[in-house]
């Protein structure tokens, strides 16, 4: 297993945000985690992070607890949140290549990383701007540009889609597919049930920091999944 | 380059970019070069006018004392004559306390200069606020420029959520805190590397190329280097664990007023309440009433003049009684030197008791240092100068030795020489010139070192204190406060 989670559990003073969380995501394996606001989702990977320190339970990665080392950890994975935040007065290219370096990626060569840039589906002349001056979507695009620069095993992907429009967030998905073709493990947050059965292996429905249904993507349909994730909203 | 070190240079890099482009380093930088040349060249031309008139008055003095033509030598010890203190270039840097002494004295028979004294002990308890001057700058307003630089190395990023991006590359934390650190003192020696080029050769222009002055100024270069480290830990501690930007700040510019508002002002006082010093008026009837009645009051100065009088003679073999009937002068020079030695004695005992309270004072101020860098190395810098009240004591002490010389000489040769003529008897050229030479050398950086134990020891326990509270708080750095 790339990331396991064992009966994790975080409260934040007397709020339980997580109840004994169970899941586990393999090489090639995408796992969609929808759930309501304040459902637990942000928080969980958060914790694979080593951000936040669980109450009880493991949050491990290639077998290996995060809290013990978050640094040894976050060396296998990727992450892109909801909002990528990028330094304001460096190009697109200048924070890939920052990021990049601070992952300790080797080739950090402009060439390369323009190539990124370009799969990541950034417009050439946005390149050499500052980033202060990109779309949301743009930035979302440099943060997709650091997990493939990066040849990560595991993405944590927050909400990565939100606020892009359609085409970007078709893209993003494609690219998701191809590196989870490529065997890289996937753990999203996302409120698109369409884009979970699209991008998904795997989908569990979080409710009060637990999970409360899992779902093979491929062995269900668009309107049973939302029928599921409904029912399961209205108790 | 190990990975390691690469990852610091990229980080001090982009730290540095963003200085640089978002125009804080050029405005600042800019604020604060201008006004360390405008301070060095109003401290240069004070130093070069005051060299000039030193050298000028010396010279007038020199040349009255000989040119004082035929006189008896009590006479010309009473009109006396003037001493000065060597001019170092490095006051053109930081002024200190001679500003307020004055760097000469006045020399004559029967009296010492005790204004000088107490003028000491004010202007070191004096602000120096408000006062331009290049170790003013340094003191100051570099590490406000450092605070400014700073403040933001970590907090801004937590704000902005780049922390969490960048922590999510697996980087070492400490590796980030190195880089900040890089990147700021990089700032700092870009805003300050040219400055202090300029510095230096203008105190080579002004003759402080010889070998002491260089030692002094590297010294110098070394403390405030070690004064601007101390504020960058501080604020990069700040910048990590503050709720924000903003607390960061106000905490920042808080500490800053404490150590250069309010400790010097409180170690100033707690100075003048630990070791009080008389006024000068109290001092005055001390003095006139010991030189009546000694220094327990009980004697009576007729008395004691003979008593040393005699003593005088005692010493030097001269018992009978006859012989000074004989030659009356010789009596009379003999009282002439008992006299001064009697005055000596009371003097040097309140000088001394006086010095002896500035100094500790001196080192009440400098025990404050633990509490505030900015008195730690203030203390330094007047030191390395030669402007502090150390300097001031070393060289009135000379001062003073050279006096109780030249009184004694004239004394003597009163007393030798006259013979029948009595007080009518005048001295020529030839025994001005026997005078013996003021030849005052300014002590070696030792003697600052010395002097100044505390504030070094006080700096050394700040940049320790400041390096570990910086490693320590980015070690701990979290992404969200
Ligand atoms: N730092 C914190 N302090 C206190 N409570 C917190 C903190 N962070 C999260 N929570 C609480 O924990 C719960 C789970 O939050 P989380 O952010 O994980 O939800 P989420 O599933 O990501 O929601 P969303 O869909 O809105 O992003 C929420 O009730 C939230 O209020
Ligand atoms: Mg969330």
């Amino acid at each position: 297993m790339v990331l396991e989670a064992r009966g994790l559990v975080k409260h934040y003073g007397p709020h339980v945000a997580l109840r004994g969380l169970d899941l586990a995501v393999d090489a090639g394996e995408v796992f969609c985690l929808l759930g309501a606001n304040g459902a637990g989702k942000t928080t969980t990977i958060q914790l694979f992070l080593g951000f936040i320190q669980p109450t009880a339970g493991s949050a491990l990665i290639k077998g290996a607890e995060v809290r013990a080392d978050p640094i040894a950890a976050r060396r296998h994975l990727a992450y892109i949140p909801e909002n990528v935040m990028l330094y304001p007065t460096l190009s697109g290219l200048e924070n890939l290549e920052y990021f990049t370096t601070l992952a300790g990626v080797h080739d950090t060569s402009a060439e390369r990383l323009r190539g990124i840039l370009d799969r990541a589906g950034l417009p050439a002349d946005a390149v050499e701007r500052p980033v202060g001056t990109y779309s949301k979507g743009m930035r979302q695009k440099v943060g997709i540009a650091m997990a493939i620069a990066r040849r990560a095993e595991l993405l944590l992907l927050d909400e990565p889609t939100s606020g892009l429009d359609p085409k970007a967030s078709n893209e993003f998905s494609q690219l998701v597919s191809s590196l989870r073709e490529d065997g890289v493990a996937v753990l999203m947050a996302t409120h698109d049930l369409f884009r979970s059965r699209e991008v998904g292996t795997h989908i569990g429905i979080m409710k009060r920091g637990a999970l409360v249904a899992r779902l093979d993507a491929s062995a269900v349909s668009h309107t049973d999944l939302e029928r599921i994730y409904l029912e399961h909203m209205h108790d | 380059m190990t990975e390691r070190t690469s990852i610091v240079m990229t980080v001090a890099r982009k730290e540095l970019r963003e200085l640089i482009r978002d125009g804080r380093l050029r405005v600042l930088g800019a604020l604060v070069v201008v006004l360390t040349l405008a301070a060095l060249a109003f401290g240069a031309a004070q130093t070069e006018r005051a060299h000039h008139a030193r050298a000028h008055a010396a010279e007038r003095a020199d040349a009255q004392w000989r040119d004082q033509g035929e006189k008896n030598p009590h006479v010309a010890a009473h009109y006396g004559t003037h001493v000065f203190a060597p001019t170092s270039a490095a006051t053109a840097i930081d002024p200190g306390v001679s500003a307020h002494l004055g760097r000469s004295l006045r020399i004559e028979a029967h009296q010492r200069n005790l204004a000088g004294h107490t003028a000491a002990a004010d202007g070191s308890s004096v602000q120096r606020m408000g006062q331009l001057s290049v170790a003013a700058v340094f003191l100051q307003l570099v590490p406000l420029l450092i605070i400014a630089l700073g403040y933001g190395l970590w907090s801004r990023e937590r704000e902005r959520r780049t922390l969490a991006q960048a922590l999510s590359t697996g980087v070492d934390q400490r590796a980030l805190g190195r880089g900040k650190a890089l990147a700021l003192a990089a700032a700092i020696a870009g805003v300050l590397g040219p400055a202090a080029l300029v510095i230096v050769g203008v105190l080579w222009a002004l003759g402080g190329g010889d070998g002491g002055t260089l030692i002094r100024v590297g010294l110098l270069l070394a403390g405030y280097t070690i004064y601007f480290a101390i504020f960058g830990g501080l604020t990069l501690h700040a910048s990590a664990t503050a709720r924000s930007s903003r607390a960061a700040l106000v905490t920042l510019v808080g500490v800053w007023g404490l150590f250069t508002l309010v400790l010097p002002r409180a170690a100033g006082e707690l100075a003048g309440w630990m070791s009080p010093l008389p006024s000068r008026a109290e001092l005055a009837r001390d003095v006139a009433h010991s030189l009546e009645r000694g220094i327990d009051g009980e004697r009576a100065r007729e008395a004691e003049v003979e008593r040393i009088t005699r003593e005088l003679m005692a010493e030097e073999g001269i018992a009978d009684a006859g012989m000074l009937m004989a030659d009356e002068m010789f009596a009379v020079g003999y009282e002439l030197r008992a006299e001064a030695r009697w005055e000596d004695m009371i003097f040097d005992h309140h000088i001394r008791r006086l010095d002896d309270r500035i100094a500790a004072q001196q080192r009440w101020i400098a025990w404050v240092g633990l509490a505030s860098p900015y008195v730690a190395m203030r203390n330094l810098s007047a030191g390395l100068c030669g402007t502090d009240v150390a300097h001031h004591r070393h060289f009135t002490e000379y001062a003073e030795r050279w006096r109780k010389a030249l009184i004694e000489q004239l004394n003597s040769a009163f007393a030798e020489r006259a013979g029948a003529q009595g007080w009518a008897y005048e001295a020529g050229p030839e025994l001005w010139d026997e005078a013996p030479p003021f030849a005052y050398a300014t002590p070696g950086a030792g003697f600052a070192l010395e002097a100044h134990r505390i504030s070094l020891l006080a700096l050394g326990l700040w940049l320790m204190a400041a390096l570990s509270l910086a490693r320590v708080s980015a070690r701990r750095i979290r992404v969200t406060a």
